[in-house]
């Protein structure tokens, strides 16, 4: 019996509801290691310190016994005509997603698919995945009008649906995908998406969560960043009863700069959290995120932010900013960023902040004649429009500019 | 006729009482000066008559058109006419001038002034204060220098048209040219209006005064006025301090 079908085994005592076949021989030796995490693990539970804000059972992971494959599509963002292949661009699903997905890993980044399985969450999410898709770009891939990821559940009557993207970016490639999941499902969503990037690319990721309250969402985005890359990733949640998204960027090679942004909105009784990890493993690369939420109603959000340097990544640049707006006083956030520096020349920092309305702000825009609740509007417009200016591509702002509008207007954000 | 008459205004904030039976009237087309000492309580008359929250009216009265001021919230009040440029003013990321200054002015005028008609009536104030255009696009007060924001709060004023305008140190942070720019525009705006604004200077200096001259100067300390007189009244307070007041006091 092989190490994989043994830890199979191990697992399925202790995983009994999960059919794990089908994921197991996705990702060889990274699937070998997961099931081996998860063997001595168990579901997520609220004495992990990664679960100490936000309780797992709001998503519900029991559903993942029965779970959906999810079929990808790739197509213009504006809704023209090309195809992907024309511009340089493979979207594979199935087995030659299977071999060669594990492959491109191993080009890319050699033994580095071993470490696909941070913790027994990251296992879950791994061993869980019920489709693989696979989408390469070329180097003939040269513009960054955007692509839009579509995806779709096959059995929409399955009560959880957990895809595995891979995208892999060849070495100086230029694209810009964006994943718009605004679909109406009600089970819980659990994707994984593994984006390589090779030396001197650019490339950016935008993920929009609009999914219907009845949906609950944990993804797992994760960037390998190669050498002298040029990445930008812009998360918007703004849907699901639950919402969670731990965002790992590894930069593994000097050179390298990231731009993480984020737009979140709770409200009614929503909770959102996010959990990125800007871990640099190689010298000279620049990190920067700025996440920004807005809460009312009895919204909650979560931040919990990692900057890792580890020893040797020396004149490393990371910085990470949370701001949360509390347009309510049952709104809660928790925003928690942390540093773990282990080089000794570098400029790393970090700032949070959660706090009602400004009183100066709010008078001094009611003092020239705006009344509250538009005084209030304009300060959450003002809010978002910070944020979005550094969304370096106009078609990506004004895509998400228009999400987010559309998404305020729904709910006029007054003090409630 | 008055457009503003405060009677015995008494307000205190959080630490204690700062005006203690202020009494003023500004008339329509009147230009009046308030000088006076630190912590006399200057900005805080400016802060009561915009109705900052932090502010606590004890007693006495201000009429406004025939309206009880008091008793209007700040955003009312602006409706109304009241204008408050800022001593500090408030940096408001992500907002634009222009954004911003449309959706006051539509407030105020209760009227819906299309973007183009709006910018066009932005940038002939602009040009009236010497303000480069691209002003209009960046965010109000974010990154700007003093006098910058200090420009940028006479230019509220010019396209909010109020009829009581309060100027608290609107000269502190502004150099020499500066300051006749922003003076110039000052009286450019309160000769073109009709009707006629009531205007309310607070200063330190003169300089501001001699491009503006006032019809009246107040000097205000601990709380009250202690002495008023013409024009001359700021020239001999810039000769000897405010120290012979004190007894007045």
């Amino acid at each position: 019996m092989s190490v994989q079908q043994e830890a199979l085994v191990q697992n399925r005592k202790v995983w009994p509801a999960l059919n794990l076949v089908e994921a197991a021989p996705i990702l060889g030796d990274a699937m070998e290691r997961s099931l081996s995490t998860l063997g001595k693990s168990k579901l997520p539970d609220s004495n992990h310190e990664l679960w100490r804000y936000t309780r797992p059972e709001l998503f519900g992971f029991d559903r993942l016994e029965d779970r959906s494959a999810v079929r990808c599509a790739l197509r213009p963002h504006d809704g023209g005509a090309l195809l992907p292949t024309a511009a340089g661009i493979e979207v594979l699903e199935g087995e030659p997603a299977r071999t060669q997905g594990q492959q491109a890993f191993k080009q890319l980044f050699g033994a580095l698919g071993s470490d696909l399985a941070l913790d027994s969450f990251a296992a879950l999410n791994l061993v869980s995945a019920s489709s693989i898709t696979l989408v390469q770009i070329s180097k003939q891939a040269r513009s960054l009008d955007p692509w839009r990821l579509s995806q779709l559940i096959s059995n929409t009557a399955a009560r959880s649906a957990a895809p595995l993207i891979v995208i892999t970016v060849a070495a100086g490639a230029r694209c810009s995908i964006v994943e718009d999941l605004d679909f109406n499902y009600a089970g819980l969503y659990f994707p994984r998406v593994e984006i390589l990037l090779g030396d001197g690319c650019e490339f950016e990721f935008t993920s929009v969560q609009r999914l219907a309250l009845s949906a609950s969402y944990a993804a797992r985005h994760r960037l390998h960043v190669g050498r002298d890359v040029n990445a930008r990733v812009l998360h918007v949640a703004t849907g699901a009863n639950a919402s969670r998204v731990d965002l790992d960027c590894r930069l593994h090679q000097p050179g390298s700069s990231v731009d993480l942004c984020a737009w979140y909105l709770a409200d009614g009784r929503r909770h959102v959290d996010f959990h990125p990890t800007q871990d640099h493993l190689a010298p000279h690369c620049r990190s920067d995120l700025m996440y920004k939420g807005v809460l009312r109603d009895h919204g909650r959000a979560v931040y919990y932010g990692y900057i890792r340097v580890a020893e040797g990544a020396q004149k490393t640049d990371a910085y990470q900013t949370n701001r949360n707006m509390l347009l309510s006083s049952d709104a809660r956030a928790d925003s928690i960023p942390n540093l773990r520096i282990q080089a000794n020349d570098v400029r790393c920092s970090h700032g949070s902040s959660v706090g009602q309305v400004g009183t100066d702000e709010l008078f001094y825009l009611m003092s020239r004649g705006l009344t509250r609740s538009m005084a209030e509007e304009l300060l959450v417009q003002g809010f978002t429009e910070d944020l979005l200016t550094r969304v370096k591509n106009p078609l990506i702002r004004e895509f998400a500019r228009g999400v987010i509008l559309e998404r305020i207007e729904q709910a006029p954000l007054t003090l409630s | 006729m008055k457009v503003i008459e405060i009677k015995d205004l008494c307000a205190r904030i959080e630490t204690g009482q700062i005006l203690n039976g202020l009494t003023l009237s500004i008339g329509a087309g009147e230009v009046h000066a308030i000088m006076g000492p630190n912590g006399g309580g200057k900005s805080t008359l400016a802060k009561v008559l915009a109705g900052h929250p932090g502010y606590e009216v004890v007693s006495g009265s201000v009429n406004y058109l025939g309206k009880d001021l008091l008793t209007m919230e700040p955003d009312e009040r602006a409706r109304a006419g009241v204008f408050l440029a800022f001593q500090y003013p408030q940096e408001i990321p992500g907002v634009s001038i222009l954004n911003f200054l449309r959706t006051a002015v539509n407030a105020r005028l209760e009227k819906d002034m299309s973007v183009m008609d709006f910018r066009k009536m932005l940038y002939e104030k602009m040009d009236l204060l010497g303000m480069d255009h691209a002003f209009a696009t960046r965010f109000v007060n974010e990154g700007f220098s003093g006098g910058e924001k200090k420009r940028n709060e006479i230019l509220q004023m010019a396209v909010l048209k109020p009829q009581l305008a309060v100027l608290d140190e609107t000269d502190s942070g502004l150099d020499i040219d500066a300051l006749r720019i922003v003076a110039n525009g000052v009286n450019t705006i309160v000769r073109n209006a009709e009707p006629k604004p009531a205007v309310l200077v607070i200063t330190h200096y003169n300089r501001l005064l001699d491009h503006l001259r006032p019809d009246f100067v107040h000097v205000l300390s601990k709380g009250r006025i202690v002495k008023s007189g013409d024009a001359s009244l700021a020239q001999e307070l810039e000769e000897r301090g405010y120290d012979w007041l004190a007894d007045a006091a």
